[in-house]
């Protein structure tokens, strides 16, 4: 009774989480965290002031490229990495430009060791069926027992999958409930982590030299790797008769197949930690361009603090789509077609338009914005949507988007006025 | 089982309906613990590695074993430059301070050598009002060691064939359980000196240990619940990418990322003694009061409520608006007309809690504020 209402409810979670409406996905520009002179253009990556003593997974020239890729990519900058800045690449006399020096530290480790864990074991056809279901839900490792009944750890997804459909096929006359046995495993695993910190400062030099920010971001990768093929069971239990083939199948007292109560096969044999520095991964240790797509974006994520802090960004939104308006519009702005809808919205007369067309019009206007005058009208837009329907939460949080994109108008207009 | 469940089910519906009452979020400044308002220009010192010590211990059959690992200078310097630039990151965060890079500063390569030069007679400063320097106390240890615990093992024992005798059993089994630990502890010592008239503005002596352990003997109830309500939540959220950046429970972090992280919350702790901080605190709204307002509120629209609000009282002045009026100005950081409108709601209902609490909340940043005012404008 109990497991039959717990199942439906997650069927009916799952059925809302299922049901999500579409979602609008555009740009939206921010100002940088600090207001670089507007004078300063030029940005020199000086490599011969980045130390990289302590870069063990050699990122130096990736990190520097990158960003000086991602800076000039966002237009506020000409950014240059340079070996080192001669006296003649610009006059202080007569422009300010700003130099980036710091340091890149970045680490790897490969963690090798044996864990233990224990598993339950069940039988039958609904048993086993259900077990290896619900351990391929949840990416469990399944093993067999003596008795080839399917083991496997148990989390909370995989119990919720095994418990409905065993449920189930008991319910299409499968056989009750299985009988379960627990079994003692071990296994081997190997942990590959990768680290990447980047200390940066940006540096105005000119007529006056004036430091402006310094940061410092790290970020890290991590995943362990469990072979399936290294699990094996070293306890398990069960009864003896089976084992001995029915010599004992009449006895009535449980006999287990466990002369001493000491799980041996679980105590690790090697030590881990016999080197004072564990290896570094290997490429080898990541499959396929795995490795680099990973250095890539762990550069990525360590600048992104450093970027923000100096240049304008851009970041994505996600803003839901109102139903129950015009079906066409709504449409093409789920599929990012924001001047479509623009387009057909503004066609409709402003007495026919629903409240959620006036919303999606407002998220037309936003998600194409060009000018300032473009995010002025979306708040009008949204703003004429809560009037009519004037409890509606969507609506409100499109006006609140908006008022905080205009609020930072100014700030964003005088850091991009250099780069006109 | 029953009565758990209802239980569970009771105290979830009520965790729901708490967390569905309408609230928004307040950015409320907090003033400095230590008045530094006489301070702009903060030049960054060296810092300095007073112990820095990271070995690897394993234990196997009750003997332990550790090896240290040798950190040469160069490595130990970098360890300072991290640990420095994680506090110049949170100070340079807040528009309090002005921080100044200065190599006649980080040159200095001692506490003792700073105190030198800045008491030395005839020494002018150059557009630095204070230097701070930092001394720096650190240990990590990896550990490779094994659990020793009794289980029960579950075990069925099937009917017999004329179908009695099936039972549910359990065995007690010794299983050792091998698991791997990281452990470190960073001290920090802060200090920042005021260079005309050369005084000792702030020092801190802060520490912070880290933990983390994967494997080992299965969860007690306590942890197991805990694993049951992360996995609950990691069911409910969207599925990961494959390959996302971060570290996974189940992996250690990495030497560095330790230093990073302890660095990270000290340095934290200091800026909020020395500067002046800015916090987001989440706020209810009342029950009545009108709707279109509140969902504004919740969205942070804070211009168009005001707006809105505005028209609603003065023509018609209901409590829970005018506390509502209250609320945005508070959250815009008009603090002043913030207040006349929560005495306002207060005055009507003086029973009135959320009003009270409003008020409290005001008077505390008032009596606050001259501490405030002054740091703020000796910017």
């Amino acid at each position: 009774m109990i497991r039959t209402l717990f199942t439906s409810s997650w069927i009916v979670l799952l059925l809302i989480a299922g049901c999500s409406p579409p979602l609008a996905e555009f740009e939206v520009q921010r100002p940088a965290r600090l207001t670089v002179p507007r004078e300063v253009r030029k940005v020199f990556i000086r490599e011969d002031l980045i130390r990289s003593s302590q870069d063990q997974l050699g990122l130096k020239a990736q990190v520097l490229q990158a960003l000086a890729q991602r800076l000039n990519q966002l237009g506020r900058f000409e950014a240059q990495v340079v070996s080192t800045l001669n006296e003649g690449a610009f006059n202080p006399e007569q422009e300010s430009v700003a130099i980036i020096q710091g340091e890149i530290l970045s680490s790897g480790e490969v963690d090798s060791g044996q864990f233990t864990d224990i598993a339950t074991c069940t039988r039958g056809i609904a048993g086993r069926v259900s077990s290896i279901v619900g351990a391929a839900a949840a990416e469990e490792v399944i093993t067999a027992d003596q008795l080839i009944g399917v083991c496997r750890r148990g989390s909370l997804k995989g119990d919720v999958v095994e418990g409905a459909l065993g449920a189930a096929l008991a319910l299409a006359g499968a056989g009750g409930l299985p009988p379960k046995n627990q079994v003692v495993r071990a296994y081997e695993y190997r942990n590959l982590s990768l680290f990447a910190q980047v200390n940066l400062s940006f540096t105005t030099a000119g007529k006056t030299r004036e430091t402006l920010a310094i940061r410092a971001d790290a970020s890290s990768y991590g995943r362990q790797v469990i072979d399936p093929k290294t699990f094996r069971h070293v306890e398990e239990t069960h009864l003896i008769a089976l084992t001995l083939g029915g010599l004992l199948a009449s006895m009535n007292a449980p006999v287990f197949p466990n002369p001493a109560p000491l799980a041996e096969g679980s105590k690790p044999r090697a030590v881990f930690y016999n080197q004072p520095r564990l290896p570094l991964p290997e490429p080898g240790d990541f499959p396929g361009s795995q490795r680099e797509q990973l250095v890539t974006e762990l550069i990525q994520q360590a600048l992104r603090s450093f970027v923000r802090t100096v240049s304008p960004y851009k970041v994505t939104v996600q803003a839901e789509v109102a139903s129950g308006g015009d079906s066409e519009a709504a449409n093409a702005l789920g599929q990012g077609r924001a001047l479509a809808a623009r387009n057909r919205l503004n066609k409709i007369s402003a007495n026919q338009r629903a409240a959620a067309d006036w919303y999606n019009l407002g998220l037309a206007y936003e998600a194409s914005a060009a000018v300032i005058e473009d995010y002025e009208d979306a708040r009008r837009f949204y703003q004429e949507a809560l009037r009519r329907d004037s409890g509606n939460l969507l609506f409100a949080q499109g006006i609140g988007r908006v008022e905080r994109v205009l609020d930072e108008a100014r700030r964003l207009d005088q850091q991009l006025s250099a780069s006109r | 089982m029953k009565h758990f469940f209802f239980s569970s089910m009771l105290g979830l519906t009520l965790a729901l309906l708490i967390g569905c009452a309408p609230k928004t979020s307040l950015t409320v400044q907090r003033p400095a613990e230590i008045d530094t308002s006489q301070i702009r220009n903060v030049a960054v010192g060296s810092f300095q590695v007073e112990t820095l010590r990271s070995w690897v211990t394993h234990e196997r059959e009750g003997r332990w074993e550790s090896q240290q690992m040798a950190l040469t200078p160069a490595q130990q310097a970098t360890v300072a430059r991290a640990v420095r630039a994680q506090v110049i990151n949170l100070l340079t965060e807040t528009p309090y301070f002005q921080v100044v890079f200065t190599d006649e500063f980080t040159a200095l390569e001692s506490d003792e050598a700073l105190q030198q030069l800045v008491s030395a007679e005839g020494y002018t400063p150059q557009g630095v009002d204070a230097v701070l320097n930092g001394r720096i106390w650190l240990e990590v240890q990896r550990t490779d060691g094994v659990d020793l615990s009794k289980e029960s093992l579950d075990y069925f024992l099937p009917p017999r064939r004329n179908g009695v005798g099936g039972m549910n059993l359990s065995i007690e089994e010794v299983i050792w359980w091998p698991y791997k630990a990281v452990h470190g502890s960073l001290a920090l010592e802060l200090k920042l000196t005021q260079l005309a008239p050369t005084r000792v503005v702030a020092s801190t002596l802060d520490s912070r240990t880290y933990a983390h352990r994967i494997g080992g003997s299965p969860a007690g109830f306590l942890e197991g619940a805990a694993q049951g309500l992360q996995q609950f939540a990691a069911m409910s959220a969207s599925p990961p990418e494959p390959e996302t950046l971060g570290l996974p429970d189940e992996v250690l972090p990495s030497f560095d990322q330790v230093v990073a992280d302890l660095a990270s919350s000290i340095a934290a702790q200091f800026v909020k003694r020395v500067a002046v901080t800015r916090t987001q605190v989440p706020t209810r709204l009342a029950a009545g009061g009108d709707e279109t307002a509140k969902v504004l509120m919740q969205s942070e629209a804070w211009n168009t409520a005001i707006e809105r609000l505005q028209q609603i009282t003065a023509s018609n002045a209901n409590l829970d608006d005018l506390y509502h009026l209250g609320l945005c100005f508070e959250a815009i950081g008009d603090y002043g007309i913030a207040r006349n409108f929560y005495r306002d709601a207060w005055r009507q209902d003086q029973e009135n809690l959320m009003y009270a609490q409003a008020l409290g909340r005001l008077e505390r940043l008032q009596r606050e504020f001259p501490q405030l005012r002054q740091q703020l404008q000796s910017r």
